[in-house]
């Protein structure tokens, strides 16, 4: 069953505080002037980073510069980093205020309106990566994938943030909670909120899954 | 459901306690609604990490750009020291000044005919000026002596200023001038001193 069972929360908690031992390491020689301790650091969370804000602003240029803008408020705040909280939620904190700020923007808004539109294949690889030689299931892939992309983009932002934060990145609440600002009970509640939009949205999509699941296919 | 959404959801995230973990474990093996509810979280989960993780080309790299807009690192400043610095290069200044007065009314007393330094309501630039050069006769019936006063540099500090001479027929009137351009101040006056 591939749910976030108990043991692989745990190898996930020993992986996450791992990586934040190394991330200490990095940030205090980086205190001390070593630039190349943080392009270490750069290095090691920009994707993720990118995958956050892009995920938030849905715009690959929009997100390329809040997280590049995101960096260079890490550096310029490194000898105020006291390690209290892990880098990485300090540095998607940074992140999700500069594209909740960004979204905020009028002209971004107008941006945001424009949602209707289908989305090119050129603009998510999807299909490349999900194997399905069939063209059937290449065409329902599609499908899924747009009804996913317009469902997260009628999710506010809170909403899509904790989504991405949780099912992309897998982090814990509590980090989400330390990322974004607020409680673990808020985080909770949209998360539980967010699920519930897109569950519905894709229902349709669910219901044919049940269609073509082994288990409805038994005799 | 013998178990909530909300409870369900925590055990699928890895965010529940020994407890509670057995109640839903309990759930599962007794109620087939409840394993759905759970597979569905799973299956969602799934889509969206594959579409976010899909978005992110494996090519993404700003580390290079990120390194170059970095801005070389600057000695900081006290918040206090500009100010400081201000007042400091002021008053070198007006101390400057002040040996002029005072070693140009340490000159030999001026003649009768020449206009008088303390008169009333002059501005002390032209009293100083009418001080510091004595009459000519005057001056070449004396022994030399060196002149009143030689400004050969003023600390500004972190200002900028210039020291200049502004000359009349009669006079010369050494000024050092401290353009403001500095935060406005309510205090802040004219900083100019003439001497």
């Amino acid at each position: 069953m591939g749910v976030n069972s108990p043991d692989l929360s745990a190898s996930n908690q020993t992986s996450r505080e791992l990586e934040a031992e190394q991330d200490r390491a990095l940030i205090e020689s980086a205190q001390k002037g070593d630039k190349l301790a943080f392009k270490k650091l750069v290095q090691r969370h920009q994707r993720r980073a990118f995958a956050i804000a892009l995920g938030l602003l849905r715009d690959e240029q929009d997100a390329r510069e809040v997280v590049q803008e995101a960096f260079l408020r890490v550096h310029r705040g490194l000898d105020s980093f006291q390690g209290g909280s892990t880098f990485f939620t300090w540095l998607y904190r940074i992140v999700t205020n500069l594209s909740i700020d960004l979204m905020r923007k009028p002209s971004r808004r107008e941006v945001e309106l424009d949602e209707g539109r289908e989305i090119d294949e050129a603009d998510i690889p999807l299909l490349s990566r999900i194997d399905g030689a069939d063209p059937l299931d290449v065409l329902r892939r599609a499908e899924i994938r747009n009804k996913l992309e317009a469902a997260l983009g009628a999710l506010p932002v809170y909403h899509r943030g904790v989504i991405l934060m949780r099912e992309v990145e897998g982090m814990s609440y509590e980090e989400m909670a330390e990322a974004m600002g607020v409680s673990k009970g808020t985080i909770m509640s949209r998360l539980f909120h967010a699920r519930q939009k897109l569950q519905r949205a894709l229902a349709d999509v669910y219901a044919e899954e049940v269609v073509h699941s082994p288990r409805s296919q038994k005799p | 459901m013998t178990v909530s959404r909300e409870l369900l959801m925590r055990y699928h995230d890895g965010e529940v306690s020994d407890e509670e973990a057995r109640v839903v474990e309990a759930a599962l093996e007794q109620e087939p609604r409840v394993l759905e509810e759970l597979e569905a979280y799973s299956e969602l989960g799934s889509f969206v990490r594959v579409w976010g993780e899909a978005r992110v080309a494996d090519s993404f790299d700003i580390a290079d750009s990120v390194m170059q807009k970095l801005e070389p690192p600057i000695a900081r400043v006290h918040p206090l020291w500009p100010r400081v610095a201000t007042w400091v290069s002021l008053g070198v200044a007006i101390a400057a000044g002040s040996v002029l007065v005072v070693r140009s009314w340490s000159a030999p007393p001026v003649t009768p005919g020449a206009p008088s330094a303390m008169r009333a309501g002059q501005p002390a630039a032209l009293a100083l000026s009418a001080a510091a050069v004595p009459e000519v006769s005057a001056a070449l019936e004396e022994e030399p002596k060196p002149p009143p006063a030689t400004i050969e540099s003023v600390d500004f500090g972190v200002n900028a200023g210039t020291v200049f001479v502004v000359s009349t027929d009669s006079s010369e009137t050494p000024v050092v001038w401290m353009p403001d351009d500095a935060e406005p101040d309510e205090d802040d006056g004219d900083r100019s001193e003439s001497l």
